[in-house]
């Protein structure tokens, strides 16, 4: 499922694809299974009416281009979704679902000697679908079609899995798997696949319109280890909001008491965290990921088994 | 590797042969899947103690035409295996290190090993040594050695109409335009000058297997792939829009006459065409082949991001240079 779900096309905006792969997972009665009207997936299981409930979420989006004019020669120029470095777009093939792309730019050999040198930007790349007018790449796009890597997911060595959009589709994939093997018990769940986190988290932000009376929540979500002391391979990772209240810090702390091998970190980035109430306690239950937002994702299977339980024992220990 | 697919279809051809690997100083791989190719469509093959695969047809003149393509690709070459698993790694051939950040690669060591180039730090701007390969797996030591070679890895791209996009078209691209215009002359009764096929080796590090090959033709024609004109390169010249045909050179280190017939060949026959022009070397074979005392000509196919792992190029300018080679075998040309 994780494979299918990182080669799916799904940039923030337009999640269709992985929206599609989620409704088809999804396969426990006892979650009453719906949509609201921007894309967020509920599943929500009620065992008594009118308690309050614990909130998991994980987002569908990922990081992406979108379109933003043609130029006369076919060229199409792009701002991006996300936090791509240029670095990570040079030479790297992109698909907008239905045509293939290449980011490129021009030869080494024609290049001056300061040009080699000098940093690239994403203003100085572009699309190139091989139109040769705009009038031939209007056949086949518009401004404001969204890009995305091509890469093909792969699994590396024994334990490591790579390939595009491994945070939404590690976080979907733990949150679809718990909801499966969920077999009932004395607590009302509310999980949501949301869309729109690479856009300020709007997603989640609208979810709230769907959903009250939550008693606690957690995130499903990736952590960079480019940027923080979080290791790949040492376990899933407890975290925590800088500005985080004292009952979001109790929570987190039990958590840690009851698990083994997980590993603890202050969350510096925006996250989907960010718009949840500060009323209600929350933490990010977090992998480790390295390389985000380019092509070539990393993450490890051991971390990813150590998510899953971390998972069970925040909502079955812990929320509540 | 999969059957040699029909030549007639230029595609799949082409995605075929930019899949066989065949570094520069590490060509066997790929002459082993060339050969019995050549062996099909000439009269007899041989490979010298270089590398060099040369094909031979016989003609009804007794001048020889040569057609030369070099058959290596650039890549890089392992230089250490690191005690964490990592390769560090240097550049083989010219490969276009802005690319590098993230790109996927083939390890060819006792076993083909997936991989890809990890940044190892935060850089503006890279050099070789920020770089290493990680291929995540625990037996690496035991399958991969100092000095084995790693291809860039790239699917075959259909961007639209007739580009494509891919790795090795530089120069697996002119391989296929002789590839395409000598199947068939085997037999042709208008065939009128005895060719010789030359596919050679190391040109991406100076040029090696040419300076080596020992034979003389009356003329020669390189087939070599040049600059296509991208977004930040309009306006310059020497650099020309995919789909301008088979782009001639002119310049002191071709022969005047020779090259001024290929223009007339295109004119007369309405294959598409342009020039470009060389005052010093044209950073081809046909520079060795002049000091060898043959006239040389240089063909090339209009190719954008040259040296990187994509590659870009239209699939009609692979037809017009191989109509053109067919008319200079046919006796299009007077030498």
């Amino acid at each position: 499922m994780i494979a299918r779900l990182s080669d799916a096309f799904s940039v923030s905006g337009c999640e269709n694809a992985v929206r599609d792969i989620i409704l088809s997972e999804l396969n426990n009665d006892l979650f009453l299974v719906s949509c609201d009207n921007i894309g967020n997936v509920f599943a929500k299981y009620e065992n008594t009416e009118g308690e309050p409930s614990v909130l998991l979420v994980a987002h569908m989006d990922e990081c992406g281009l979108l379109v933003t004019d043609i130029t006369e020669d076919g060229y199409l120029r792009f701002d991006i979704i996300g936090d791509i470095k240029a670095s990570a777009l040079v030479s790297r093939r992109v698909t907008s679902g239905d045509i293939n792309g290449v980011i490129s730019i021009k030869a080494v050999h024609l290049s001056k000697n300061d040009d080699k040198d000098k940093e690239i930007t994403a203003k100085d790349l572009y699309i190139d679908i091989g139109a040769k007018s705009k009038n031939q790449a209007n056949k086949y796009l518009y401004v404001g079609d969204y890009f995305t890597f091509s890469n093909k997911f792969k699994y590396l060595g024994d334990d490591k899995l790579s390939g595009k959009a491994l945070s939404r589709s590690v976080a979907c994939f733990t949150l679809v798997d718990f909801i499966n093997k969920f077999k009932g018990g004395n607590m009302n769940i509310i999980c949501v696949f949301t869309t729109l986190k690479e856009v300020r988290s709007r997603g989640l932000k609208t979810a709230f319109n769907s959903i009250n009376n939550i008693k606690s929540a957690c995130v499903i979500d990736s952590v960079d280890t480019n940027d923080s002391k979080v290791l790949l391979g040492n376990g899933a990772i407890a975290g925590l909001m800088l500005n985080m209240t004292r009952a979001s810090k109790d929570i987190n702390d039990k958590l840690l008491n009851l698990s083994e091998n997980i590993q603890y970190e202050y969350i510096k980035d925006k996250t989907e965290y960010e718009e949840i109430d500060a009323n209600i306690p929350a933490v990010l239950l977090g992998f480790p990921c390295e390389n985000k937002c380019t092509n070539i994702n990393i993450v490890s299977k051991y971390d990813i088994e150590s998510l899953k339980r971390l998972l069970e024992t925040f909502v079955h220990e812990v929320a509540l | 590797m999969m059957n040699f697919p029909d030549i007639n279809n230029t595609e799949k051809t082409l995605e075929y042969l930019s899949s066989a690997y065949g570094i520069s100083s590490d060509e066997q791989v790929f002459s082993n899947v060339l050969k019995p190719v050549l062996d099909r469509l000439c009269d007899s093959t041989s490979i010298d103690k270089n590398g060099n695969l040369t094909g031979y047809i016989n003609g009804s003149s007794n001048k020889t035409i040569m057609f030369e393509a070099h058959m290596d690709r650039i890549g890089l070459t392992v230089t250490n295996i690191c005690d964490d698993g990592t390769l560090s790694f240097t550049n083989l051939g010219g490969v276009d290190e802005r690319i590098l950040p993230y790109a996927e690669v083939i390890v060819c060591g006792k076993d083909m090993i997936d991989g890809f180039i990890q940044p190892l730090n935060d850089k503006k701007s890279f050099k070789i040594e920020d770089f290493c390969i990680r291929t995540e797996r625990k037996d690496v030591k035991e399958l991969v050695s100092v000095g084995d070679k790693v291809v860039l890895s790239t699917e075959f791209v259909k961007l639209c109409g007739t580009v494509v996009s891919g790795a090795a078209f530089d120069n697996r691209a002119g391989i296929l335009a002789i590839l395409k215009a000598i199947s068939g002359i085997k037999n042709n009764k208008y065939n009128k000058y005895n060719i010789v096929v030359l596919f050679s080796t190391q040109e991406e590090l100076g040029l090696h297997g040419a300076y080596k090959y020992e034979s003389k033709p009356d003329a020669c024609v390189v087939i070599d792939v040049t600059h296509g004109e991208t977004r930040d390169t309009k306006g310059e010249t020497g650099v020309f829009p995919l789909g301008a045909g088979a782009v001639i050179c002119k310049g002191p280190s071709l022969d005047f006459n020779l090259a001024n017939q290929l223009v007339s060949i295109c004119k007369d026959n309405n294959i598409p065409y342009d020039i470009e022009t060389a005052t010093g070397s044209s950073g081809t074979t046909a520079w060795v082949f002049q000091t060898k005392d043959i006239p040389s000509m240089l063909v090339s196919i209009p190719l954008k991001y040259m040296h990187t792992n994509l590659e870009t190029l239209d699939l009609s300018d692979i037809e017009s240079v191989s109509k053109l080679l067919n008319i200079i075998a046919e006796g299009g040309i007077k030498v």
